[in-house]
């Protein structure tokens, strides 16, 4: 069976243009890369370039769950009962979404990892960079600050234990100031204006954690529900691209909407149904009633684990476990 | 909001593309960052047949000069930029002051503080920047009572008490601003007035006066009265459309927006009566620190509810002649 050449994601002129040549089929554009004198004729109009070609033709080549890479890497958070229920923190290449009412702890959460994703290669860390596209005005450099004093002051007492293998190139690297320097901050207004983390990208390409705080935000001016339904799953397309493409982590924070259905009134996380098929990890965070910091996260879809929660502590320094007393 | 008034600061710029994509562009009069917004990627490319290659290029660029316009002073102040209360121990619970950018709401019962705080605030924007000021005016919006001209006064009168200090040039800077000049008041009664002000009135102010700080005293005042109980939805909308605005004039021009909320009584704590702010979940979500005022028979507290910026504390207060001062 011959692949027709109007499934390739050719714009129409170019169709057009095979068509009088007698290119009907893959197999004849295939065929025609290899004679010069076809070739230059469709490739005079400049539409597509010769290697976008070949690569629309390549098949794509298929991989065995043996050869997979089992252990993915993650995103440790500094809580161990957050990282339990998302089998060792926030995972790359897949997106996660935080979603809670306003004050749980969601932003707290991506600054902290925005600190993580930091940590050395010695302490089994990732050394990466961030990018945080802040919609919601939710980035506080402050709070940043105060939690990368409390990493590098933990690091500095561990390593008065004796910790052997670190070199010095790395110990200068964890101060304040470089830390800060590897979060790229990004004020933005609209979805479609994610495209720019193409380029992003490219400028800084050790960035394995973009986080969009938040996701919803810009989605509420919009009235026309079939209109921000399009912008969202473009946007979590192309996030989902890209995660795929640099093996990063994305994480969406998402707020909360009140549903009205035959019980009464219930609060749900926003966009629906069609939003959450689109995300592989949910949590839903609250904050514990007549707690001062205690917090808590359920894991509502997971591909590893099933329905649990965790709870953990948002101190000065970051996001932490419970103090055991307090469970 | 904004029409599709194509403007100078998002207009495209052609001559980063290849010929064929800026004919293409000139042709379908997508020439500014709006009109390309309003197709997806896959749209643009079928329908003006380009390749994806050049539709991805199209949008990247759209979309760098689309977010450089979210902040227009993104490199001309240290962003983060703090203000102060007038009071250290507020401040110090807020994690140094009012942020800059997003909303700050400020809840309580009535008589509790609130436009005192205000008040306030509007008086400390005014103060140098070497004492946590902004060294601009204010925009103050009433909606519930006519603005306390006499209270102010009063404050102004005692603001130089206040920040006595040693250094003689900071003193005569302290004194030189005619501080009532720089509050610009308006009374507003509808939601319908309240659009009106922050989608024209205020954009046109910020061009012309120097101006830094928005209060809305309070924005609860015409959304309880004017909606009937079937119309939450609309209501819900207004209230986000108009949140939206303001986070949007605050990140574009770096600006505080404070926003005055009244409590309601929720019910569905067993433990009895709580006092918990009003308009619900669709406003909150859009604040950025929330604030609550309560007052005890012997004193009174301002307790953060959710702030970015610093985790929930409390700190009690009491108004005196210069304003709102913390207890030792």
């Amino acid at each position: 069976m011959n692949r027709p050449i109007w499934t390739l994601p050719l714009s129409k002129s170019m169709q057009n243009k095979l068509n009088k040549l007698g290119i009907k089929c893959c197999e004849d554009l295939v065929d025609s890369l290899d004679d010069p004198e076809l070739k230059s004729k469709y490739l005079r109009t400049h539409l597509e370039s010769e290697s976008e070609i070949r690569n629309m033709l390549k098949p794509p080549k298929p991989v065995t769950a043996a050869e997979l890479d089992i252990e993915c890497d993650s995103i440790a958070t500094f809580c161990k009962a957050i990282d339990e229920i998302l089998n060792g923190g926030v995972q790359l290449g897949r997106i996660t979404e935080l979603s809670g009412a306003p004050g749980s702890g969601k932003s707290q959460l991506c600054m902290q990892l925005c600190v993580s994703v930091q940590i050395p290669t010695c302490f089994e860390g990732l050394q990466s960079e961030a990018i945080y596209v802040d919609t919601n005005s939710n980035f506080s450099e402050h709070r940043i600050t105060e939690m990368i004093n409390a990493f590098v002051g933990h690091v500095s007492k561990s390593l008065s234990n004796d910790f052997k293998g670190v070199d010095n190139e790395t110990l200068k690297c964890l101060n304040t100031a470089e830390m800060l320097s590897k979060i790229h901050r990004i004020q933005m207004n609209d979805l479609n204006q994610l495209h720019i983390l193409y380029t992003t990208l490219e400028r800084h390409p050790n960035v394995k954690l973009i986080v969009v705080d938040s996701f919803v935000m810009p989605l509420y001016p919009i009235e026309n529900s079939l209109k921000k339904n399009t912008l969202v799953h473009n946007a979590i397309d192309l996030l989902q691209t890209i995660a795929y493409k640099h093996n990063l982590a994305v994480v969406l924070t998402n707020d909360l909407t009140t549903v009205v259905n035959e019980n009464g009134t219930e609060i749900f996380p926003a966009l629906g149904d069609s939003f959450a098929h689109r995300v592989q990890f949910r949590l839903l965070l609250s904050k514990i009633p007549n707690c001062s910091d205690g917090y808590t996260a359920l894991l509502k879809k997971s591909i590893e684990h099933s329905r649990c929660a965790a709870r953990f502590m948002i101190s000065s320094d970051g996001v932490r476990d419970m103090l055991t007393e307090q469970q | 909001m904004d029409q599709m008034t194509p403007s100078a600061e998002d207009d495209l710029d052609l001559e980063v593309f290849d010929p064929y994509t800026q004919a293409v562009l000139l042709k379908g009069g997508l020439l500014t960052t709006k009109h390309i917004f309003q197709y997806t990627e896959a749209e643009l490319q079928k329908k003006f047949n380009l390749t994806a290659a050049a539709t991805r290029r199209v949008f990247i660029e759209a979309s760098k000069i689309s977010t450089s316009n979210v902040n227009s002073g993104r490199y001309k102040e240290p962003h983060n930029q703090v203000l102060t209360t007038g009071c250290d121990h507020i401040d110090k619970a807020l994690g140094g002051g009012l942020f800059k950018y997003g909303i700050t709401e400020i809840s309580g019962e009535s008589g509790c503080g609130k436009t005192q705080f205000c008040l306030q605030i509007a008086l400390t924007v005014q103060l140098p920047l070497s004492f946590k000021g902004a060294k601009s005016g204010a925009v103050y919006i009433c909606t519930e009572d006519r603005f306390p001209s006499s209270r102010i006064q009063q404050m102004i009168s005692n603001l130089r008490f206040k920040y006595q200090c040693d250094n003689r040039i900071d003193m005569s800077e302290l004194c030189q601003t005619n501080y009532g000049d720089n509050i610009l008041i308006s009374h507003i009664a509808t939601v319908e007035d309240l659009k009106k002000c922050i989608h024209e009135m205020l954009p046109k102010a910020l061009l012309h006066r120097s101006i830094k700080l928005i209060v809305i005293d309070s924005i609860t005042a015409v959304f309880r009265g004017e909606y009937t109980l079937s119309e939450a939805p609309r209501r819900s909308r207004d209230l986000r459309d108009l949140a939206f605005c303001l986070h949007n004039l605050s990140v574009k021009h770096g600006l505080w927006i404070i926003c005055v909320n009244q409590v309601t009584s929720s019910m569905s704590d067993i433990t009895g009566k709580k006092l918990v702010p009003s308009l619900g979940l669709s406003w909150a979500n859009l604040v950025t620190t929330r604030l609550l005022m309560s007052k005890t028979p012997c004193s009174r507290y301002i307790e953060v509810i959710f702030s970015p910026h610093s985790g929930p504390t409390s700190v009690p207060f009491v108004v005196t002649e210069q304003g709102i001062e913390s207890l030792n």
